[in-house]
């Protein structure tokens, strides 16, 4: 079902100007109380309990209507054209619609897409081509394929880097995971990158795009997805109320404290590098057993915060406000975007 | 004639004063108690600054304990005029002077400790040697446990003759460095950069601080530091020995020669 009408709700922001939404006091006040109760209580197994996912879903799932998003791209690039801009930076948060996006963009737009080689590759000692851009416009669809956290991995990814810090002959696009993007910019020196981002959704945007069916169910989201419309239709989805409902609570996933900081690593790197399997995942993680990680991994599999799929696992769409703040608690490299 | 102006210096005390003083000894000590058992397990449960800052409370809290005790006992026995104070203090200052002299200079350089903060609980710190995590500060002593696990107690008045060196300051920033001994011939640029990948992967790594490698020349060959921080300051040895392996890995990868050193000395 698409619902999103309003064509405003799209805009891409520098990422300078990214700014988290505020959260209403009474929303932080509960989730510093949840958080508080989380950490005294590390065993707990329920953070909360909810009436509304017990009842009959009351509304039907939520699916992103793309147009407007895709146009509000399209408004951006001419925009970078008219400023001669040549390469556009798009850096984007895990779940964000964003990614589904800029695919559906890829395929309605005929720039070419850079060859990646494959991360397994990556980590041999052959040594890696060298990036060449071509003189036609091209995209690179997300620059964490081709890279690694190893000392081999991220080869690939410097040439990558050497070869955009020059004007290219055609326009392209990058497309970037926020996390990726803040650890390069911390590890390479500031990347000096003019980069944009999806202008994140506060509490009118949540109910204008009727993500949220009433004010008090959009500041709940609001204080979950922290203005990430992935995360908030998720949430959407999995905890369907009534508009005229008062009691909304939204059970959010809690990370396990058992293997606190192996979940802190293996966390970090799903969501740097958009989702590992678990060989990559050893590879990234050398110092720590396999057996510990793959521990790890199922039992926050169990707890809802990270999936398994064709051999990839990510953390989920609802663990990762979780994951989120699992990681700022510990100071750990995390970024608000 | 001297034994009766020391008399004159201190109350009658009855039964009822005595039941005071045990009542408020008793509330000190319960809290000071409270406050050493319940902050650190609070503090373990937090990470980076507010454990530090947690941790940091236990002796603050004692010491404030102790003042506000001392100034509701003292004038239970003594009427608190200044001749009296001053003739109290004078008998004080004699008999520290004489027998308790090393005890009460580790108590006053406690206090001083606690002002100064030249360590705080949690602080990574070289006193007189001994390289530790600060356990405990008491009255006396500050407790370190080393990283072989050996809790040594260390008076305080160490701290009126010894540089202490404290690794984080009470911070989350503890600098590690991994050391290499390579052949003048490797090729040092080669080298620099295969260290600085190593240190921008490894997991235990603070990405907000910078890595740092650098090379000297020495008699034997090329000594390469490579510096950059933990995310915490309690994964020093091991982000150490992960750079070091892994480190080492990568070198022979490159087939860098190693340098055959007797032994080394870092500066």
């Amino acid at each position: 079902m698409g619902t999103a009408v309003d064509d405003t709700l799209w805009q891409w922001i520098e990422l300078t100007d990214y700014e988290t939404p505020s959260v209403p006091t009474t929303m932080l006040a509960q989730r510093w109380w949840q958080k508080t109760l989380q950490t005294l209580k590390p065993n707990r197994v329920d953070v909360s309990s909810s009436s509304s996912t017990e009842s009959e879903p009351v509304q039907a799932e939520f699916e992103f209507a793309y147009d407007p998003l895709l146009g509000a791209l399209d408004t951006l690039l001419d925009t970078q054209r008219q400023n001669d801009v040549r390469i556009t930076w798009l850096v984007l948060p895990p779940n964000s619609p964003a990614w589904n996006a800029v695919d559906e963009w890829t395929k309605r737009n005929s720039w070419q897409q850079l060859t990646v080689p494959q991360r397994d590759q990556l980590l041999t000692s052959q040594p890696v081509d060298e990036v060449h851009l071509p003189s036609e416009p091209w995209i690179m669809t997300d620059l964490s394929r081709g890279f690694i956290r190893h000392p081999l991995g991220m080869r690939w990814l410097q040439s990558f880097l050497k070869t955009t810090l020059h004007a290219a002959d055609a326009p392209g696009l990058v497309v970037c995971g926020s996390w990726l993007y803040y650890y390069l910019e911390k590890t390479h020196g500031g990347l000096n990158r003019q980069a944009f981002t999806l202008r994140p959704f506060d509490t009118d945007h949540l109910v204008t795009s009727q993500l949220a069916v009433s004010r008090a169910h959009a500041k709940r989201l609001l204080a979950v997805s922290e203005g990430n419309p992935g995360v908030a239709a998720a949430y959407r989805n999995a905890f369907p109320v009534s508009a005229d409902e008062t009691e909304i609570v939204l059970e959010i996933p809690r990370v396990p404290t058992v293997h606190g900081e192996i979940s802190t690593f293996v966390l970090y790197a799903l969501l740097l590098h958009g989702g590992l399997s678990t060989f990559l995942l050893t590879e990234v993680l050398k110092s720590v057993a396999p057996n510990l990680i793959e521990h790890c991994l199922n039992l926050l599999r169990s707890h809802g915060i990270v999936s398994y799929q064709d051999d990839c696992w990510k953390v989920t769409e609802l663990g990762y406000p979780a994951a989120k703040q699992f990681l700022a608690q510990r100071d750990f490299n995390w970024t608000p975007c | 004639m001297d034994t009766e102006k020391i008399r004159d210096l201190f109350k009658t005390v009855d039964s009822s004063a005595i039941v005071e003083v045990v009542a408020i000894v008793l509330v000190a000590w319960l809290i000071v108690f409270l406050s050493q058992r319940l902050l650190p397990r609070l503090a373990n449960l937090f990470h980076s600054k507010k454990r530090l800052y947690t941790l940091a409370l236990i002796p603050l809290i004692r010491l404030i304990v102790v003042v506000i005790a001392l100034v509701m006992i003292v004038p239970i026995f003594i009427e608190p005029t200044l001749q009296n104070m001053v003739a109290a203090l004078g008998a004080l200052g004699l008999a520290i002077g004489f027998a308790i002299k090393d005890y009460v200079s580790s108590l006053i350089a406690g206090i001083v400790a606690i002002h100064e903060m030249p360590y705080r609980p949690g602080d990574w710190v070289t006193i007189d040697g001994i390289y530790g995590e600060v356990a405990h500060i008491g009255l006396r002593t500050v407790e370190l446990v080393t990283p072989d696990d050996t809790v040594v107690a260390m008076p305080h008045e160490k701290i009126w003759q010894n540089a202490v060196l404290n690794a984080n300051n009470g911070g989350p920033s503890l600098m590690c460095v991994a050391e290499f001994f390579l052949t003048p011939e490797s090729n040092g640029l080669l080298v620099k950069e295969a260290l600085e990948q190593v240190a921008f992967t490894s997991p235990y790594l603070q990405i907000h601080k910078p890595v740092v490698v650098t090379v000297n020349e020495e008699t034997w060959g090329t000594r390469y530091r490579l510096k950059a921080y933990p995310v915490d300051p309690r994964q020093q040895f091991k982000f150490i020995t992960d750079l070091s392996l892994r480190s080492k890995q990568r070198l022979l990868d490159l087939e860098v020669q190693f340098a055959k050193v007797e032994t080394a000395k870092s500066h």
